[in-house]
């Protein structure tokens, strides 16, 4: 080795050194399949099968009974063979109320993303003539099946009497006056028969690249995505409201009387409220994102030497978990998704936000630096066209 | 008086020369390195518009919003002013995935602040914070992860639902080989 070989072995050493320190710091990259270094006129195959299925299952059944009978009562009250001076008979007033409250059925399924994998699958610096492949399959099944039946009977019974008063044989004055009668009956019926499904179908991505591959080598990558959804909810609800009100403020009598009679009944104000459902209510939210592809153009490469050749696989993964819930009404819904998509935006490339310049205009600089040294280091030795001063 | 090769000058002007270049194209990374530029305090910036500041790398930079990703012409010319968020993506304040993207690295003849604004991106560490302030309003993220992809992985640009903000720059400095991405979820 010369002085100018050593010289510019120095430089070059000096070159790498400074280019090591733009190297970017090491982060975290994608996981993946990569086929590389294979030998020319090898085939080398990776097949990769994942299988994931789940299921759900939650069947309610209830059944409810609400027998109510109430009754109030200030009157039938009684006065006889009354003389001289007056009779008066005043009853008090009444509130009632009854309030009856149904809840039954109620199912919610949650399930979460299911996968969110991204797969990078790389063929890249295979010999010559090399037969190169990829092959991965994913399949994802997700099964919901909800039963709901509910069976509820309400039978109220509310009676109030202020009245039914009776005053006999009176030669005096007679007064009867009766009480206000004030009820109210509330019945709800809600929730009953409602499930809420959520399922989160496969969350994917795999991004594909095929490059620097050996003249007349073969290669390809393929990728399928299978993902099926199926919801099925079967709500059945008998209801019955059975209601039944006597009030009575009057009904009052006054009999063989000889002086004045007067007779006041009090008012009677009733309020039902009834108020049904919701019942057999589903709400089904399947939120899908579609595995993403994206493939860059093969380039064609010069050959690299190939190690050796070979074939590798991987061994299928499968998994599967299932659920079961019980609690208890009547419609039938059915529904099923599938895949979607949610994409803001559609592009082919990142934004490029670098310069090649800064590199060249570095390599270019490290050149001239020693084409600069070079011909210092050769005018040194070389006569050549020389004056003297 | 000592004789010279005539190839004594041409490789004299040829060191001197490289020499002078390098300090040309390195004077504004150094810069950056041993000067670098001041932050503002958010309290100091306009009320008006966006702003990203991340103060581990000394970068702060006003963000040019809705800028097309997929019109280089269009973006190069945000970059002169400032950050880019990618037109389809969220808002800061907005529900989505908000994507920026800026030159970590240009010409050497055209670096300029804000040009180099993610100069030093992949410095960041987990843990680190950016803060977006839109209209007078911070939005603070905090870093949680980083990648360094292929330009053509266009997924973290198109899905854009999860709500989290993603810093993109070119990588390693003075390329466009790959792209740096940095991940950080809202505090």
């Amino acid at each position: 080795m010369n002085n100018n070989t050593k010289k510019i072995t120095i430089l070059t050493s000096c070159l790498l050194m400074v280019f090591g320190f733009f190297v970017s710091p090491g982060v975290t990259s994608a996981d993946g399949i990569t086929v590389t270094g294979n030998g020319s006129n090898s085939n080398n195959t990776v097949n990769v099968t994942s299988t994931q299925q789940t299921t759900t299952q939650q069947s309610n059944n209830a059944q409810v009974t609400n027998n109510t009978n109430t009754t109030a009562t200030t009157g039938k009250n009684t006065s006889s063979n009354n003389t001289g001076n007056s009779t008066s008979v005043e009853t008090g007033n009444v509130n009632t109320s009854t309030a009856v409250s149904t809840t039954a059925n109620i199912s919610t399924v949650s399930q979460s993303t299911t996968t969110s994998q991204e797969l990078n699958s790389t063929i890249n610096g295979n010999g010559a003539n090399s037969n190169n492949s990829i092959n991965t399959s994913s399949s994802s099944t997700t099964d919901v099946s909800i039963n709901q039946n509910a069976s509820v009977a309400n039978t109220i019974s509310q009676s109030a009497d202020t009245g039914s008063n009776s005053v006999n044989n009176n030669n005096g004055n007679v007064s009867i006056q009766t009480g206000n009668i004030s009820a109210s009956i509330s019945v709800s019926n809600s929730p009953i028969n409602v499930s809420n499904v959520s399922v989160a179908a496969n969350n994917s991505t795999s991004n594909e690249k095929i490059a620097g591959n050996g003249a007349g080598s073969i290669n390809n990558i393929t990728n399928a995505n299978n993902n099926q959804t199926s919801i099925a909810i079967n709500n059945s609800i008998s209801l019955i409201n059975n209601l039944k009100t006597v009030y009575l403020t009057g009904a009052n009598s006054a009999y063989y009387n000889n002086g004045n009679v007067s007779v006041l009944t009090g008012g009677i104000t009733n309020v039902i409220n009834l108020g049904n459902g919701p019942i057999n209510v589903s709400a089904v939210s399947v939120n899908c994102t579609p595995a993403q592809q994206q493939s860059k153009p093969t380039i064609p490469a010069w050959p690299t030497p190939p190690p050796t050749s070979g074939t590798s696989s991987s061994s299928p993964a499968s998994s599967s978990s299932s659920s079961s819930g019980g609690g208890g009404g009547s419609s039938s819904g059915s529904s099923s998704g599938g895949s979607g998509s949610s994409v803001g935006i559609s592009t082919s490339m990142l934004p490029v936000t670098g310069n090649n310049w800064f590199f060249i205009a570095f390599i270019g600089n490290i050149l001239m630096m020693l084409m600069g040294g070079y011909l210092r280091l050769r005018s040194g030795r070389s006569p050549g066209f020389a004056y003297t001063i | 008086m000592k004789r010279h090769s005539i190839l004594y000058y041409p490789g004299n002007i040829f060191l001197i020369t490289s020499f002078l270049g390098f300090f040309y194209i390195f004077l504004p990374i150094i810069q950056i390195y041993l000067l670098p530029p001041q932050i503002q305090s958010q309290q100091d910036l306009p009320t008006k518009g966006i702003f990203i500041t991340i103060s581990k790398i000394h970068a702060q930079s006003p963000v040019i919003p809705n800028v097309d990703p997929n019109n280089q012409v269009v973006y190069d010319q945000a970059l002169s002013r400032g950050v880019a968020q990618a037109k389809g993506t969220a808002l800061p304040g907005e529900k989505g995935t908000v994507y920026l993207f800026a030159h970590s690295s240009g010409p050497p003849w055209d670096i300029t602040h804000f040009n180099t604004i993610f100069l030093r991106l992949g410095e960041l560490q987990n843990g680190d914070l950016i803060i977006l302030r839109r209209n007078g309003k911070n939005y603070t993220y905090i870093v949680e992860d980083k990648k360094v992809v292929d330009p053509w992985q266009v997924t973290y640009l198109t899905n854009s639902k999860k709500p989290q903000l993603i810093v993109q720059t070119c990588t390693p400095i003075g390329t466009s080989l790959y792209r740096l991405l940095v991940f950080a979820k809202p505090k």
